[in-house]
């Protein structure tokens, strides 16, 4: 809300001058000053309010707030005292709705009168100057003492005005709009013999809104519950200023205030005048709440020893009243918000100013350490890091756009999405069951802005629909996921770079497994897998600890790169199921360390698509003495004119070089290796070259 | 003493003739080596007399060590030429960048997420996590925001089917974790994904990042949380920000505070660059609300509770100095890398 200074200052004499100061006190009041413009002679300030203090929400509920702070008395604008009895109106409340409500019939004698420009002014930084006297009032009166009023056309209601619930299929043309709707059943309206004249609390008709030539006029100035004027803007879509003010709770006791300033307004500006008695059929006449403080809890929690007199004083600026032995009577315009002895400590914190309030050392205790999934995070994070990747962060949904990139048949697993019911038009309708549709978009993104280099990583969790889930709908797993493109050393002036590749992703994992002290293994990855179908089918590989599923890695499969429009590049996907890894605090240790260097011998197979190079190694494995330290792959090399799939492999076999062996001892070595890779899968083709 | 001239005459001829370390080792060979004149005449020295040979040891020392010394400096001047002109042969543009392979890097907002954490770390706050799909108990109804409440269009909530929802602040880890009814003190912090239907622009995120701390034990007081606050600003901020604290609301906390920090531009005076308010929140904090404490039955034994939390995407954009956050979440590598090395 805007407010002017200079009209708040009718308010508040005695604020001061300063800017600077005003902010200040507004802010230290809970009244958080958003923007400040100078405006002419006058300074216009955007106040936000705290979202439970309708009382707030005018100028005097900030005046009565500011002089609390500042120490002085805000002054009341004029009111007409209204005579309450039974006249001609003819007004029912028939919903439990409405906490009180009045109607004040006026007689317009001139609907061109101008209210007071100090008035005007405040209406126009509000951006609530209609121009019309009659409802400018009425919107004055709002604004000013924060009492929603609003005026109906006598001459267009028919017969008695009833508040009630409205009825199945009614329809009501609200104020604004091109015309009429069908108003849910069961909100408030007040209605006559034939219409809906508004729709309580929230926004008038216009069918009986004054016009230029309205002649008599019924002035309404009513109290609602909070929860139905909440529940009525909701179902309608409409936010008005006074159902804002009603939804964070009326003032029940300010309804002829209100109602008496609207006339008093009119009629100093000889607009109009009081054409009978106020009719109040229903008027607030429960108690006022009552809240007893515990002193010495008072003091424990703000740090302050303060007197029951004091308390009662700093309270009473704020409107409480002491009713003895530490109970206060809670003002009618603060009904909804104070309800227990911790918010009367709050009232007495904002007096004395949070800034006042003492500091009190911690008690000393030791510091905590990081969690175990903190610090496996961080391992793979770092490493990751290490090797050139950066962090990012996807939504943790998407609409079906990004699932087109995948285009899961109707029955696969990845088809099912937990829906996100208020969202459905929107690109983020559903939430992400996997990772792998934005990792290829980030890869199209970047491509686009020609960063043909892609390293990125994500710490995200995936949502599975599972009705077995503890929450009945959905399991979150979470998953690390990388995907790499480009060179692999894209900073390289001098020299071929190579590209990145599936064994890049491999390394990588292996690099986490050295981290976290962890034994992996792959395999080919099952076809079941959901991510299978989007994955190279000959170039992806599942990862396993201890047999159990860790993760997978994979080129993305080329129908997912075309619909990516990722052309001829070829992205590498790695993703890890965070729960399957854990970080290892022992050392991983497969062998002992020997001080001597190792003697190093090859053996070269060539060896058909249907051996792979890691079953050749676990036959030589087997046969391999004590002595042996390790067999690796030292290169691979595809013949000319081999076959498909057909490739050489050099394996680097190390022995002991202590105690020294004589060559002939390696070579029979070497034959054992030989003859037990021959023998195994000579058959199939493997062969020494 | 004319032999000797003469055997200098040639060995300085010789000298002279010779430019590269090979031809010098040459000379030095020829004329001092087991094979030269002056070896020879070194060798018959025992054919004379005392008195002649001894004079004529003298000369051929003399005229030896001449010539060493000559030829040495020749061939160690010859030396330094060669491996200069090897070296120059050897040059690189020195001004080609680096070729090491480089580090990728967090994510700035999971760096100011870990800096965060760590300060409280330092204060006994312990890590925990929660889901992301929340029932409406957890996100509203446990902390004290019933149905139609106000609180509930602050956040504006994606919803599920099953009645669930999307965690619109992690506060529901609060939830989570005392519903477990651990026994006080309890001292936790969370972070992470926070989801509000709201109209996305560059400045709006229907996802972005919470943190938050909560802490349980009997006797806490608003002095307590002022202290904490405290701490916990400085040392994100330095100690020399200059803070001030206001009333907020918090429907889960009460008194509920905000902690601003002044505007760098001005020191909270107002100027053009903070719109001439001078402040800005940056953490919302408050006691527990006694309403929360007793939907989990901790209105007892004086338990108090301080909570506090800030949003770690408006942060870490205070920190880079941007203004779209949008652009944080944007899986741009040139950007992510531009944000690490200054650089694009």
């Amino acid at each position: 809300m805007r407010i002017s200074l200079t009209g708040l200052r009718s308010f508040l004499p005695h604020l001061p001058e300063d800017v600077v100061r005003v902010r200040d006190a507004l802010d230290e009041s809970g009244l958080e000053v958003k923007t400040i413009e100078p405006v002419d002679e006058d300074t216009w300030v955007t106040l936000e309010f705290l979202a439970n203090r309708g009382d707030h929400r005018s100028y005097l509920g900030v005046a009565m707030e500011l002089a609390a702070r500042l120490g002085h008395s805000p002054v009341l604008p004029p009111v007409s005292e209204l005579e309450v009895g039974a006249g001609d109106v003819h007004v029912s409340v028939e919903s439990q709705a409405c906490l009180a409500y009045s109607l004040t019939p006026l007689t317009v004698l001139d609907g061109t009168a101008a209210l007071p420009h100090e008035v005007s002014r405040r209406l126009m930084a509000g951006g609530l100057l209609t121009g019309s006297v009659l409802v400018d009032a009425a919107n004055a009166a709002s604004l000013e003492f924060g009492q929603p009023t609003h005026v109906f056309d006598a001459d267009r209601v028919s017969g008695r005005v009833r508040v009630r619930a409205s009825r199945a299929g009614e329809r009501a043309h609200l104020l604004g709009e091109p015309k009429a709707r069908s108003l849910p059943a069961g909100l408030p309206v007040v209605a006559d013999q034939e219409k809906v004249l508004a729709v309580a609390g929230v926004l008038g008709c216009e069918e009986s809104r004054v016009r230029e030539g309205t002649r008599r006029m019924l002035l309404e100035s009513a109290t609602y519950d909070p929860v139905a004027i909440r529940q009525a803007a909701a179902a309608l879509g409409v936010s008005s200023f006074a159902s804002q003010r009603y939804e964070r709770g009326g003032d029940p006791t300010a309804v002829l205030l209100g109602a008496g300033r609207v006339v008093h307004l009119l009629e100093e500006a000889k607009a109009a005048k009081r054409d009978g008695v106020t009719r109040a059929p229903v008027r607030w006449s429960s108690p006022a709440p009552r809240i007893s403080l515990d002193l010495q809890d008072c003091r424990d929690l703000l740090g302050v020893r303060l007197t029951l007199a004091e308390v009662a004083d700093r309270l009473a600026q704020y409107g409480f009243r002491h009713d003895g032995e530490g109970t206060f009577a809670v003002p009618g315009a603060r009904i909804w918000d104070v309800r227990e002895a911790e918010d009367l400590y709050e009232e007495l914190a904002r007096h004395i100013g949070f800034d006042s309030l003492p500091a009190q050392p911690l008690p000393t205790g030791s510091g905590a350490l990081l969690t175990a999934k903190e610090e496996l995070v961080q391992a793979i994070g770092d490493t990751l890091v290490g090797l050139g990747f950066y962090e990012t962060f996807t939504e943790g949904f998407y609409g079906r756009d990004m699932l087109r990139l995948l285009s899961p048949a109707e029955s696969h697993a990845l088809t099912g999405h937990v829906r996100i019911l208020n969202a459905e038009e929107r690109r983020y309708s559903m939430l992400k069951n996997n990772c792998l549709a934005q990792a290829v978009a980030a890869v199209g993104s970047n491509l686009r802005f020609k960063q043909e280099d892609v390293r990125l990583f994500e710490v995200t969790r995936v949502f599975e629909p599972n009705a077995m889930a503890g929450n009945g709908l959905c399991s979150e797993r979470e998953v690390v996921w990388a995907m790499a493109l480009g060179d692999l050393d894209p900073g390289r002036w001098s020299g071929e770079a190579g590209k990145i590749d599936v064994f890049f992703v491999r390394g990588a994992v292996e690099e986490l497994a050295v981290r976290c002290q962890a034994v992996v293994a792959f395999r080919a990855l099952p076809e079941a897998h959901p991510l299978a179908a989007f994955l190279h089918p000959y170039r992806s590989a599942e990862i396993l600890i201890e047999g159990r599923h860790a993760g997978l890695l994979g080129e993305v499969h080329p129908d997912v790169r075309q619909r990516g429009g990722l052309g001829g590049h070829r992205p590498c996907y790695l993703e890890l199921d965070l729960a399957a890894w854990e970080l290892g605090k022992e050392p991983l240790r497969s062998a002992p360390f020997h001080e001597d260097p190792p003697v190093e011998r090859m053996l070269d197979f060539v060896m058909p698509r249907a051996v792979l190079s890691e079953e050749v190694a676990a036959v030589m494995r087997a046969v391999a003495p004590p002595w042996s330290r390790g067999i690796r792959v030292g290169d691979v090399f595809v013949p000319r004119e081999a076959a498909p799939g057909e490739r050489s492999v050099t394996y680097v076999i190390t022995f002991d070089s202590e105690p020294a062996r004589l060559s002939d001892e390696i070579n029979a070595q070497l034959a054992t290796f030989i003859d037990a890779v021959t023998e195994r899968y000579g058959a199939q083709g493997v062969r020494l070259r | 003493m004319a032999e000797s001239e003469e055997m200098y005459a040639r060995f300085s001829a010789d000298l002279e003739g010779a430019a590269t370390r090979s031809e010098l080792a040459a000379v030095q060979n020829r004329h001092l080596g087991r094979a030269s004149r002056i070896k020879e005449e070194f060798r018959r020295l025992g054919e004379l007399p005392e008195p002649q040979r001894r004079a004529r040891a003298s000369m051929l020392n003399d005229l030896a060590r001449r010539m060493r010394e000559e030829v040495d400096g020749r061939i160690e001047a010859a030396q330094a030429a060669e491996s200069e002109q090897r070296l120059a042969s050897e040059w690189l543009d020195m001004s080609l960048p680096g070729q090491a392979p480089r580090r990728g890097a967090w994510h700035p907002l999971t760096e100011v997420e870990r800096r965060c954490l760590e300060v409280l770390r330092r204060l006994g706050f312990e890590r925990a996590d929660g889901p992301e799909v929340e029932d409406p108990y957890h996100n509203f109804d446990a902390l004290n925001i019933p149905q139609h409440h106000p609180a509930r269009d602050m956040q504006d909530t994606f919803w599920l089917d099953a009645g669930l929802l999307l965690r619109s602040h992690t506060t529901t880890i609060q939830a989570r974790v005392l519903s477990a009814r651990p026994r006080p003190p309890v001292k936790v912090a969370a972070a992470g994904r926070v989801y509000r239907n709201e109209a996305v622009d560059a400045t709006h995120m229907a996802m972005f990042h919470q943190l938050e701390g909560f802490w349980l034990e009997p006797g806490l007081t608003m002095g307590h949380l002022k202290e904490i606050l405290v701490y916990v600003a400085r040392a994100l901020y330095g100690r020399r920000v200059k803070l001030r604290f206001k009333p907020k609301y918090y429907p889960y906390t009460e008194p509920s505070v905000g902690l601003d920090i002044a505007c760098t531009a001005c020191g909270g005076e107002g100027c053009e660059a903070c719109h001439r308010v001078g402040w800005v929140t940056i953490i919302g904090a408050g006691m527990i609300h006694p309403a929360v404490l007793r939907e989990f039955g901790y209105d007892r034994d004086g338990v108090r509770g301080i909570a506090f939390g800030w949003g770690t995407t408006r942060m870490t954009a205070q920190w880079l100095g941007i203004s779209k956050v949008r652009s944080l979440y944007a899986p741009n590598q040139r950007r992510l890398a531009y944000l690490h090395r200054g650089v694009a």
